[in-house]
Parts: structure tokens; sequence; C-alpha cells
């Protein structure tokens, strides 16, 4: 059976990554490899990079990450953060990223999910959407959640399906760094309306939070900060889900004699 | 120690330089020395062991390797007792033919035909675990492997090596028969346990050689 997936965010910012700094014991670099390497001993599942540099180098530095990613990982990985272009996507998965995530930006640009996954398959592609709750029920806001764009969350699900998205990553505004749960309410009505992945994302803090969420149809949980600064163990997670009847990839000591 | 000669088939798009760091990094966990070349078109040195990689349309990649007469070559060099590995879509492609591409004849080296998986959801994508009925690749029962695909292959029992299942369809994911070997899944994408599977195949090769 097809194993739910645990997957690690990591932010980078002009080649380092932002969180996660703070291991003890361990001299730490802040190089996304680095850290992409142990989370993929410690048995996670997929790593998502999202690129967060500003400058006019920002396209470089992606491509120098991915490119640095895939030499040295060998799991299936994502990469994100201002995405507009379909060459840049393109580029980006030539150089060995096996799937790209297109930012809440992409409102903007829908066609560029179809260019991509028609060149690709639609596994390429993973949808990003920032949603919370307004007026309107659930809004979708683009910038990091500054901007809100007037659409309802329901109607842009669909339509990105349909579009070709081969994953959808659901983010909630109202549950993002707040560490008490991810928003289960939201992602039902997500999940009631696609046949495509969820990936649900923001608002873990415990092992119960992974566990609610795929009691309620997430295929994927996503989470940074609770892994970043240990405080949650993957192997611990895994294990604890497997105990409740959710089917996860267990590795332990897999490997170690090649270590 | 033998060197093994190892080709990896570029002509059709594929995850080719994932697979060629994954051989390298598998030879050298297996201490099987290995030397590894990217092949675009028909070759004229002799390898051990040849790679299929492949992604992407049946009768896309099947129309490639046409073009650059890979599959007159592949028909040779296995008729010759050269070993070939099909990787996701190169493993499809070893088959007679794809209800993915109804009119394209495949490389037909194996008996068989791939249809589409029945499940409501696809591509089928992520970990999942093998069931091994080979005593080669059998101590990697149960263990977890990386999946994309939206195909799979209906052969004879007799070549099936793995079973998976997916939404309660149970599907070859591992073929060998005689000197030909394919992964439904994608070993270089499979962290260390896909290297481990390499470096199997890797001695399995030394053997047959």
């Amino acid at each position: 059976m097809l194993a739910k997936r645990i997957i690690a965010c990591l932010d980078v910012k002009d080649g380092k990554v932002v969180k996660g700094t703070k291991f003890e014991n361990l001299k730490y670099s802040g190089d996304p490899v680095e850290l992409g390497i142990r989370y993929s001993d410690e048995g996670i599942d997929e790593l998502v990079f999202l690129d967060i540099t500003a400058s006019i180098e920002k396209r470089k530095t992606m491509i120098k990450t991915v490119e640095k990613v895939a030499e040295n990982i060998t799991i299936p990985f994502a990469i994100g953060g201002g995405i507009w272009q379909s060459d840049l996507a393109f580029e980006l998965i030539y150089r060995g990223a096996d799937k790209v995530s297109l930012n809440s930006g992409v409102v903007d640009n829908p066609k560029l999910i179809t260019e991509i996954a028609k060149k690709f398959g639609s596994q390429a592609v993973i949808v990003a959407i920032d949603a919370k709750r307004t007026a309107l029920g659930f809004e979708v806001f683009t910038h990091s959640g500054k901007k809100a764009t007037g659409m309802k969350l329901e109607d842009w699900v669909m339509k990105v399906e349909k579009l070709g998205a081969g994953e959808i990553m659901l983010t909630s505004i109202d549950k993002d760094g707040t560490r008490d749960g991810y928003d289960i309410e939201m992602l039902k009505a997500v999940r009631k309306l696609v046949n495509i992945p969820i990936i649900i994302s923001g608002g873990a803090g415990k092992k119960k939070h992974f566990l609610e969420a795929f009691n309620n149809g997430a295929d994927a949980t996503l989470a940074a900060s609770v892994f970043h600064y240990r405080k949650i163990e993957i192997l611990e997670l895994k294990r604890y889900l497997h105990k409740n009847g959710v089917f996860v990839r267990i590795v332990e000591n897999e490997g170690d004699d090649l270590l | 120690m033998k060197l093994l000669n190892i080709g990896i088939i570029s002509a059709i798009p594929g995850n080719i330089m994932n697979l060629r760091r994954g051989i390298e990094k598998a030879s050298e966990f297996s201490n099987i020395s290995a030397s590894v070349e990217l092949i675009d078109r028909v070759p004229k040195k002799s390898f051990d062991l040849i790679f299929l990689p492949g992604v992407g349309h049946f009768g896309e990649g099947m129309a490639r390797l046409r073009k650059s007469n890979f599959d007159e070559f592949l028909r040779h060099y296995v008729e010759n007792g050269g070993l070939l590995i099909g990787v996701c879509l190169g493993m499809q492609l070893l088959f007679e033919g794809s209800e993915e591409a109804p009119r394209v004849l495949g490389l037909s080296l194996l008996h068989g035909e791939v249809c589409k998986l029945k499940a409501k959801r696809l591509p089928h994508m992520g970990w999942n675990t093998v069931d091994f009925y080979d005593k080669v690749f059998g101590e990697f029962s149960g263990k977890y492997f990386y999946f994309v695909h939206s195909y799979r292959v209906k052969c004879g029992d007799g070549m099936i090596s793995g079973f998976t299942e997916y939404s309660g369809e149970k599907f070859p994911s591992v073929v060998r028969e005689g000197n030909i070997v394919g992964f439904q899944f994608h070993p270089e994408k499979s962290h260390l346990i896909g290297l481990k599977l390499l470096g199997r195949l890797f001695e399995w090769s030394l053997y047959q050689l």
C-alpha cells in the first residue's frame, strides 16, 4: 500500500537554510544539502526547498541549490519560491528537481501549471495555496498571505486540478506558525472537491496533529520548524503514526552498513 | 576484481543524471567497481550492463529509440547475452505494447503488455512496498521504494520477481527473465535501500558474466 508522506520544508536564502541554526552538539553550517541528507537519513519521505532569496541573483542561487541537492540526495525533492516563468521551471527540473512548487502567485498566470504538466507530467507540479477565513469563507491569498485575491479556495482548488496540478500544498494562514495543529476544517473542505494528493501545511506542533491530518484525508503533511528545532523526531513520529494505524514508511537502520 | 562496464541510454527523456549518480554511489558502497557512460547513440564499444531509463509517454519513448536504431541494437545486445535493465518507462518499453500508445510496437524483448492502473488517483506516486518472490532480491521484500507512474505491466507469472499493490490492484513492480531485469520504481530515488538494491543487481550481474 502507498505510504502517507512526511515532508520537511527548508527555507533557503542566498544558498543557506534560514531556520534551523540551533542544532545542539552539531557543527551546522546552514547548508541545505547537509540538512537534507540528515533528514533523508532520519527517514523523511520528501523535501521541499523554498528559495526566499529576494535579489537579482535568485535564479542563479535556485539553480545552484537544485544542482547541489540532486547530486547528494537520493530521495525526491521539490523546489519552489517565486517560479513565475516556465523556462525557469523547466531548467530546475532538467537540473534534477523532481517537482516544482508554484507559489500562490500562479493565480495570475494559471497556464504555467498546464505548461509544466504537459512537458513533465502532472506529478512534477505542486501548486501551493495560501488561504484564510474572510467574509468570503476560505479566501485565497498571495504575496505570503498579504494580498487577498477575492477568490474562493473551493473554486481555485478545482481549477488547479483541472489545469493539471499533480498535488496541492495547502497552507492555512490562520494556523501557520501557531503550532496548535493543522487546519482540519480547511483540509476537509478541499478534500471533498479534488482527487489529487493534498499536502497539508501550517500549524504542526505535536505528533497528534499529523495523525489528525492523515485521518482527515491528507496524503502528506509538511512541517518545518518542529523538525528544524528537533521538537519532533521523524522516526519517533513515524512509529507513533504507525501505531495509530497510518501507513507510513519506517526507515530503521536501513542501509546503516552503507554509511 | 572485475570492472563492470555500464551504459545508460540517454536517447529518451529520463532521470538520467540521477540514475548515473545512483549507480556511481551504489558501486562505491558495494565495492564493485564500475565505469558509467551515457549513450545517446548506438555504441560501437561493448557494455556488460545497459540501463534503459525513461519517463513520459510510451509512444514518444519508442519513437526516439527507433529513430536512433536502439530497438535493433538492444535486440542484438540481449541475444548476445548482454544484461539489460529497464527502469520506470524503460521497464515498460521492454514489452510488446502499451495501452498508452495503442498502435506502437514495444521493444518486445519480453512477452506482455502495458495497461493503465485502475486507481482513481493517478499517477501512483510516492513510497510503496515490494514483495519479492525472487531470491536474487529476496532481502528487499517489504522495503519501500519510490514510484511515479500511471501504467503497469501485465505479464506471465514466471518472470515476475516482485509485486506491489496500489489502490487494491496488484501489479508486477520488478520483472526478471534471462538477462533482462525491469524496475517500475526508481531505485535512484529510493534512498539507501535503492542504492543497496542496485548494489545487489551489480553482484548478480557479475555472476552472470
